[in-house]
This record gives structure tokens, C-alpha cells and sequence, in this order.
């Protein structure tokens, strides 16, 4: 009785073997131009000011660079799936008070989602906004993307050029338009330049 | 083969034992939160709390939607017979700018209210209102006081949970000392690094 119940045992382990190796059919490579976009090194600090004055630091505590695969979805018979290989930059911010964890992605995001000529930002694992850009990696600031592009513009008192601003448009399991939350993230060649909340309160790189 | 039928009823014997005896007994009746703890029932129709600290960065608190455990008010079954039922009370907060999370839970027991207060899924202690004592977690000193004014705003029924005594201790981001108003809900809180953040609505 025992030997055919382990004999159908292997039988199944054996039939359920994928004996056909996956191809990789392309590679995309993320560029110098694309990384410079993220211009943080892990280990770095970065001050940055409340609107009421308040000063802190941003820690780079992460700044890798790692490939990933995308398998088109399967459920069943999954075996020998084709796939290509996608790379991922990943820097993350944090500070210590205000409590911010910033989560920068450039290529797809920690959930394993492919997103190419995107830049990703994800707030305390809450609030998520894109920047999608062109292959000369220039922003794409239209209204389809409800972007603005300012040639110049002054934040807290100091100008800063080719700024990029972005509105949130959503907000995780918050319904009410009331509440306290990011509204609109600035970006340029500096990196994340301000955070302006919805009760016009900002956090400023300060320079 | 003897001895594999024998150990399959020797463990039936046993298992079935235990199931009878975790039967809740005698147990019966509908246990309610003490009314020495009822007053500190928070409303949970406030669904948002505005903070400011001392270097006048806002904060919010929110009931996140859509999550069961955020705001609950149930009896739970003791036993498998429906004989006995216990009254819980729980409201959750997550903070919008800095992600703080904040649980305060009255528990009815057969012979008391426990109450727990939880930050950020790190701390968490539960208090005895019987034996006026932290029976879980760091034991932090808890004092109730009738009222206390926070931003010119009087509140009444104070619950001071204060882990001075403790303060290497606990997490960075709990609180050393918290303010809970029996109906408004969370006032104050003070973290180790001086931030004292109060209710200004």
C-alpha cells in the first residue's frame, strides 16, 4: 500500500517538473541619462526645511541598481514562459522627524511592476505619484500627464530651473479631500526639490 | 499495524478531551466594558484629529476607510455553546504626515475592562481597570485625571499613559508620554526627541 502511494507520489513530483527552459527575448538597460535623474548616493544627506522654519535631514539609506524579470501573467501550465529583463534603480529617503520614507523607482516599482521612461515616487507606503518622461528623458509635463514645467520658479526664497511639478491625484483609503496630505511634489535636476502639503505647508531642499 | 490503530485512539481520546474541556464550562452571560471604563469609550464619529507641534508642522490623524479593525464595537463568543459574550470597543488612527499609527481598544473580561493602547505596531500595553496595573507590555505609569487643556481647549476624562520610567525602553517613534480624552480622543503625545505635538481641533 505504501510503495503505491510513493510511487504516485513521485510520479506527480516528476510530472510536475518543467523541463523546458525560459528565454529571455530582450534586455532593457536603463541609461546614463535615466540614472542621472536620480542624482542621491546611499550614505548622503540631504537637508531639506519646513515653510515655518524647521530644518532635517533626508538619509540616503538605499541607492541599488538590480535587474528583473517580467513573465507575462499565467496561472496554469506556466512552464517555459518567455520573459524579458528589465532594470531598476531604487534610491529611498529617510528622516527621522517629520517621519518621511520617500521611495524613488526608475524602470518599474517594489511590487515588481514594469514601468519604463517612468520616475516613481511612494510616500510612507502611502501616496504614490509617476513623472513619466521622453527617451531624451525630459519630462513630460502636458495635461495628459498633469504636469507643469517652469523654466524658472522660486521655492522658499531661492530659484531653482527646469522644475517639473506634479499635483497627487489620489490618496489610499483617504475619502475625505479634507485631510491633511501631500498635494504636489517639485523635481529638477537636484532631485526632489519640495513637498507641498494640502494646507500649503511645505518641506524645501535647503540648499 | 496493532500499535499504529492503538497510538490513532490514544490521540482521538486525547484530542476529544481537550475539545470538551474548552467548551466554556459554566460560563454565561453577556460581559460589558465596566462603566469606570465606558466613559473613556472615544467617539468615533470624529474621523479626523488636527496636531501641530511645537516647531508648527501639522499633522492629522484619520480613521482610515474601509479597514474592519478601525473603528470595532462587537461581542465576542467565549466557548463554542453561545452562553457567554464579551463587549470589545476599538478605534485605530493613522497619522497623514508621518505615518504614526495609534489603537485604543476597551476589552470586557468576565471580571474587569482591560484597555490597550497601541503605537505604531510597536508598543502596545494593556492596562487593568480591576487591578489598576499594566498586565502586558512596558509598564508604563497611567493616571486619570478629570481635565486637561491642550491649545486653550478643555478636555475632559485624561488618560496620562507615561513611559518616562521606561523611555529606553520603547520605541523611538512611541510617545513617552500620551493624552487621551475620554470622548475626543488622542490630545497630546510627547516624543523622546522633545516633539510635543497637540490637538488644535
Amino acid at each position: 500500500m505504501n510503495k503505491i502511494l510513493l510511487t504516485l507520489i513521485l510520479f506527480l513530483i516528476v510530472s510536475s517538473c518543467c523541463r523546458e527552459d525560459s528565454i529571455e527575448t530582450a534586455r532593457y538597460e536603463l541609461t546614463a541619462d535615466e540614472l542621472a535623474l536620480l542624482p542621491y548616493s546611499k550614505g548622503q544627506k540631504i537637508n531639506f526645511v519646513h515653510s515655518n522654519g524647521y530644518s532635517f535631514d533626508f538619509n540616503v539609506i538605499e541607492d541599488k541598481i538590480e535587474w528583473k524579470e517580467y513573465h507575462d501573467f499565467c496561472e496554469w501550465n506556466c512552464c517555459g514562459n518567455d520573459y524579458f529583463s528589465y532594470q531598476v534603480k531604487t534610491t529611498i529617503l529617510e528622516s527621522t522627524y517629520p517621519k518621511f520614507h520617500f521611495v524613488f523607482s526608475l524602470g518599474g516599482t517594489r511590487f515588481n511592476d514594469y514601468y519604463p521612461q517612468v520616475l516613481n515616487l511612494e510616500i510612507n507606503n502611502r501616496y504614490f505619484i509617476q513623472f513619466p518622461y521622453d527617451t531624451l528623458t525630459n519630462f513630460i509635463c502636458d495635461s495628459i500627464t498633469q504636469t507643469t514645467y517652469y523654466d524658472s520658479i522660486s521655492l522658499n526664497n531661492q530659484m531653482y530651473y527646469e522644475v517639473c511639478m506634479r499635483n497627487f491625484d489620489s490618496y489610499n483609503f483617504i475619502n475625505d479631500s479634507s485631510v491633511l496630505v501631500p498635494m504636489s511634489v517639485y523635481f529638477n535636476n537636484l532631485g526632489l526639490i519640495q513637498l507641498k502639503m494640502s494646507n500649503y505647508e511645505t518641506y524645501t531642499i535647503n540648499n | 499495524m496493532k500499535h499504529i490503530q492503538l497510538t490513532i485512539k490514544l490521540i482521538s481520546v486525547f484530542t476529544l478531551s481537550i475539545l470538551l474541556n474548552s467548551c466554556g464550562g459554566d460560563l454565561e452571560g453577556i460581559f460589558y466594558i465596566s462603566d469606570e471604563a465606558r466613559k473613556y469609550q472615544i467617539d468615533t464619529t470624529i474621523t479626523k484629529m488636527q496636531f501641530v507641534d511645537n516647531y508648527g508642522i501639522s499633522e492629522e490623524f484619520y480613521i482610515d476607510q474601509n479597514i474592519w479593525y478601525t473603528t470595532h464595537h462587537y461581542f465576542s463568543e467565549w466557548g463554542t455553546d453561545g452562553e457567554a459574550w464579551g463587549e470589545t470597543f476599538g478605534v485605530a488612527y493613522n497619522s497623514t504626515v508621518n505615518g504614526f499609527f495609534f489603537m485604543f481598544v476597551l476589552r470586557a473580561d468576565v471580571e474587569n475592562t482591560d484597555l490597550e493602547i497601541e503605537w505604531n505596531q510597536r508598543d502596545m500595553l494593556v492596562y487593568n481597570f480591576s487591578t489598576k496595573c499594566v498586565e502586558s507590555g512596558i509598564d508604563a505609569t497611567i493616571k486619570f485625571y478629570d481635565t486637561l487643556t491642550v491649545r486653550g481647549i478643555k478636555y475632559q476624562d485624561i488618560i496620562e499613559v507615561d513611559y518616562s520610567e521606561k523611555i529606553n525602553e520603547i520605541d523611538n517613534d512611541t510617545p513617552v508620554k500620551t493624552y487621551i480624552s475620554g470622548n475626543k480622543g488622542l490630545i497630546k503625545f510627547e516624543r523622546k526627541d522633545k516633539i510635543i505635538l497637540e490637538r488644535i481641533e
